[in-house]
């Protein structure tokens, strides 16, 4: 079974799929924020956890266990290396050796080389190693040695020390029996090995994890080839301009091939399989990603929210899905509170096949409404709310069968499943609000006189949905509210009255009471112009 | 000129904040709060949204900031959730007549708003343990007996005697005899019994009476599921060791349940019991009492209502509308009546109560509360037996 982590407060969580919680260790001296959003990338089995914690942490899930992404600083001391006993070892060799740490034979973290020790040369003697350098950092526990060949320029594993306490070493091993494949030693640190940085995002993508930091945000890094803690300082791309801005990289959209790159007003894409073709090209000149969160993948489409609303990008370039239907909910201060797009995050309910953006209602602190974008039909429904609670942050996860199951983190801590078969928010009435278009009758100047409204609904066992008409211009005030019987079917009500238009507001809050509208009539007779 | 506004695709063409007002196509929507366009092929038409339901099980310290689904084996997933499946807002359907059997009468008496109550049935035997599945079942006199609401019919031998509990379960009733520890579940459909393994229940007390989930209480709290049985819900709270369990209720939501207790030893030491809350994996103590034994609780949507006992002569009715905070509702004894002789069943039936009891004042009662007065009142009596219960059909 699959399981989830969450970030909640300072704390690290393991969810089971059964809703169950466990607390997960962080190592000695790391803490994390609630200031910040801790993100996550999967590489080889095991899981990258940074920017909400003090360093970059990684969690072992075989035993839930964590660990320090990287060990810094490397070795600083020099060893000294001298002629030993007699020995069947002739030749000149160099020495450097590494911090690690390690699970059984797994090497888990591995800093970068030591200072050169050497060259030494001996015949027919071993080597005596003393002053091996030993880590301050008490999750090391190991280091490994390393050797060239005989006045060779690569290094191979000669041994590993299974302690962080042993000084010395004698050396007698012939060539022939050293590592089979010589080293090369990529690891360097990612932002994020102490206070001065972060990674604030990453992404696996093509066996490698890829992020960027605060401090050179333009910078894209990535690891080693399967390797988390593998960061060479000479991995990384330029996604351009550089230095414009203070957020940099706003966003990852990993799609089949590509790797999306979003900046506020661009977007980039990394084609390549290794280090040798690695390429960036630009996709999209002033469309880019405000909120990193707010950036899901459906069906190799990646949905995105931008400056003035959302975007997607896909193999047919990048289009607005807003602009035609929504457009003020993102360009005025009317809807939500703009100020606060940043913090927007969003999922796919695969059930509706909708993506959902969660955003601040205008004035508020918090992220407390949500609006669906009907990928099927592209059309817009919200905003929506529950008054629950006030959601966190969404995301996509999925049950003890492995179905997907859209899910929403909340303030008070615990996690809410959506598409559930009852109308109900776990106890709380949902507010069902919804207001139509001005009815005119094709004619919007002459006045009007709206008959006796008929409504066709669903039928329900019991209840009664609340419609509010408003009659009269664009700026009609609402009438006297008529009750429809939710478990006629159809029902014919009052008359509605006299003006130009006619809009209806249906409105049902009742806890567990389901409402599904069919349609509805209305009879007018055009009275004249006034 | 007359005319018809005809809008049959509403919502189809969701919300648009582009288009003024006038310009707005039938299927648009100026806004949609919580609405949703059934996703069924075929179905249309404009529904509010599906609701969110809380899984986790106890809350996590603080805001879920961030979250990521782990796509590799949990080493260690837990148990499943106890679900107790209550329905919202934590009423019991308030379907069906309401049925109170007499044994001394033999009568069955029926009621369809809980206030005008008439004989139905006057049976040869005296039923004793009312159930509920399928139709009224009767268990007295050593048979079990359908009753369907005017004649009692399709009687069958019951195996260990007359049971002293019985609840309904999804497919089944089950019958439980306390002072052999037998546990027998009864098919309706075909009539026949089936023995149930409680391996380790020992000192069972009480049967679990929410919605369809079957549950047995003895030193600790087993469930039954794919027909074994689990105990993922022995977590004692400090106080309540070594106390009984008696009747366990849900209210609020689906994971909060309450339960109440009474100590082991009553009858040979002080009484002692309370009420203790499981939201979602951990019990806690809401009430506590010394004095009080609590015997019996039942939930209605707006409160849960708990029968105390004391050694005296004392017995309240407590209420709680949060589960946390208890009051008295009514003081049965001494000022209701001068002493309440035996204490009977709670049932909850949309959101009155009703209390079974034997009382020096009108007899062998069936008590009512009014949910909309708040009050408690005779609601029929019997001169002869206490009812066992108050059931529903």
């Amino acid at each position: 079974m699959p399981f989830y982590l969450i970030h909640a407060g300072t704390t690290l969580q393991k969810v089971s799929v059964f809703g169950n919680l466990t607390t997960i260790a962080l190592p000695a001296g790391v803490t994390m924020v609630d200031t910040l959003r801790a993100r996550f990338a999967i590489l080889g089995r095991r899981i990258l956890i940074t920017n909400a914690v003090s360093e970059n942490i990684v969690l072992d899930p075989n035993t839930m266990t964590t660990s320090l992404l990287s060990v810094s600083p490397g070795p600083a001391a020099t060893m000294t290396a001298a002629v030993g006993a007699a020995s069947s070892l002739s030749g000149t060799f160099r020495y450097v050796v590494t911090f690690a740490i390690m699970s059984g034979a797994t090497v888990l973290s591995e800093s970068a080389f030591s200072a050169v020790t050497g060259p030494i040369t001996v015949t027919d003697t071993s080597v005596n190693l003393a002053g091996i350098p030993t880590s301050g950092d008490p999750g090391v526990n190991a280091r490994l040695l390393y050797r060239t060949t005989d006045n060779g320029a690569d290094y191979y594993l000669v041994t590993t020390i299974a302690d962080n306490v042993t000084t010395t070493y004698t050396d007698s091993t012939l060539d022939y029996d050293l590592g089979l494949l010589p080293v090369v030693n990529e690891n360097g640190d990612p932002p994020g090995v102490d206070g001065t940085d972060r990674l604030k995002l990453i992404v696996a993508w093509k066996d490698r994890v890829w992020g960027a930091g605060v401090l050179e945000p333009d910078k894209l890094r990535f690891s080693g080839l399967n390797k988390l803690y593998a960061w060479s300082p000479a991995s990384y791309l330029s996604i351009k301009p550089v230095g414009q801005d203070e957020e940099g990289i706003t966003g990852f959209a990993p799609r089949r091939d590509e790797l999306g790159v979003f900046k506020r007003y661009s977007l980039w894409k990394v084609l390549g399989v290794d280090e040798s073709d690695f390429r960036v090209i630009q996709v999209a000149e002033a469309v880019g990603c405000i909120a990193a969160d707010s950036v899901v993948i459906i069906r190799d489409t990646a949905y995105f929210l931008a400056a003035d609303g959302v975007y997607t990008w896909n193999g047919e370039g990048v289009q607005p899905i807003s602009r035609d239907k929504v457009h003020p909910w993102f360009t005025t201060d009317t809807y939500f509170e703009r100020s606060l797009f940043p913090q927007a995050f969003a999922n796919w309910n695969p059930l509706y096949d909708t993506y959902e953006l969660h955003l601040p209602a205008a004035g508020s602190s918090d992220i407390d409404r949500w609006v669906s974008y009907d990928t099927r039909r592209r059309i817009w429904l919200g905003p929506h709310k529950t008054g629950a609670y006030t959601p966190t942050y969404a995301g996509l996860m999925e049950d003890e069968d492995s179905l997907m199951l859209p899910i929403q983190g909340s303030e008070s801590g615990h996690l809410y499943r959506e598409n559930q078969t009852t109308f109900t928010d776990d106890g709380t009435a949902i507010d069902f609000d919804v207001y139509t278009k001005f009815h005119h009758g094709n004619a919007p100047d002459i006045d009007h006189y709206w008959g006796e409204l008929a409504i066709i609904s669903k039928i329900e066992s019991a209840g009664t949905l609340t419609i509010t008409p408003a009659v009269g211009g664009l700026d009609a005030s609402a009438g006297a509210a008529i009750a429809h019987d939710l478990t006629l079917g159809r029902q014919r009500l009052r008359r509605l009255g006299t003006g130009r238009f006619c809009q209806l507001r249906f409105r049902q809050a009742v806890n567990n009471q389901g409402a599904q509208l069919y349609g509805y009539e209305i009879p007018f007779h055009e009275l004249g112009r006034r | 000129m007359p005319g018809k506004s005809n809008n049959y695709t509403l919502g189809e063409y969701g919300v648009n904040r582009v288009k003024s007002p006038v310009h707005l196509l039938d299927g648009e929507l100026l806004s949609a709060q919580n609405a949703e366009v059934p996703f069924e092929k075929g179905n249309r038409g404009l529904r509010k949204r599906s609701g969110l339901r809380r899984f986790t099980t106890v809350a996590a310290p603080g805001a879920i900031l961030s979250m990521s689904l782990i796509p590799l084996t949990d080493p260690d997933p837990g148990l499943p959730p106890v679900e107790i499946e209550v329905p919202p807002g934590g009423s019991l359907p308030s379907f069906g007549d309401l049925i109170a059997p007499f044994a001394g009468t033999g009568g069955v008496r029926r009621s369809v708003d809980g206030i005008t109550w008439s004989t139905y049935v006057v049976s040869a035997t005296a039923p004793c343990v009312p159930t509920l599945q399928d139709a009224y079942w009767f268990a007295s006199g050593g048979v079990l007996s359908r009753f369907d609401g005017v004649t009692i019919t399709d009687t069958y031998p019951l195996p260990l005697g007359t049971p002293t509990w019985a609840n309904a379960s999804a497919d089944s009733t089950y019958l439980w005899w306390n002072t052999i520890l037998g546990l027998e579940r009864f098919n309706p459909s075909s009539g026949a019994f089936t023995t149930m393994a409680a391996v380790g229940l020992g000192n069972a007390t009480a049967m679990l009476a929410v919605g369809s989930v079957f549950a047995f209480i003895g030193t600790s709290v087993f469930r039954l599921s794919g027909g074994a049985w689990i105990n993922d819900m022995t977590v004692w709270p400090v106080g309540f060791t070594d106390h009984r369990g008696t009747k366990l209720v849900g209210f609020e939501s689906t994971l909060d349940v309450y339960l109440s207790t009474q100590r082991d030893t009553f009858g040979l030491g002080p009484l002692e019991g309370g009420i203790i809350e499981r939201d979602g994996g951990a019990w806690t103590p809401v009430y506590t009492s010394g004095t009080y034994r609590v015997l019996d609780m039942a939930a209605t949507s707006e409160a849960i209502y708990a029968i105390a006992q004391a050694s005296s002569i004392d017995v309240l009715i407590l209420r709680s509308t949060d589960g946390a905070t208890w009051t008295t509702d009514v003081v049965l004894a001494p000022t209701m009546f001068a002493n309440v002789v035996t204490i009977g069943r709670m049932t909850a039936w949309g959101n009155d109560v009703f209390f079974t009891c034997s009382n020096s004042g009108a007899g062998h009662s069936v008590l009512r509360r009014n949910a909309a007065t708040g009050t408690w009142a005779i609601a029929d009596f019997d001169f002869y037996t206490m009812p066992s219960a108050v059931g529903f059909l």
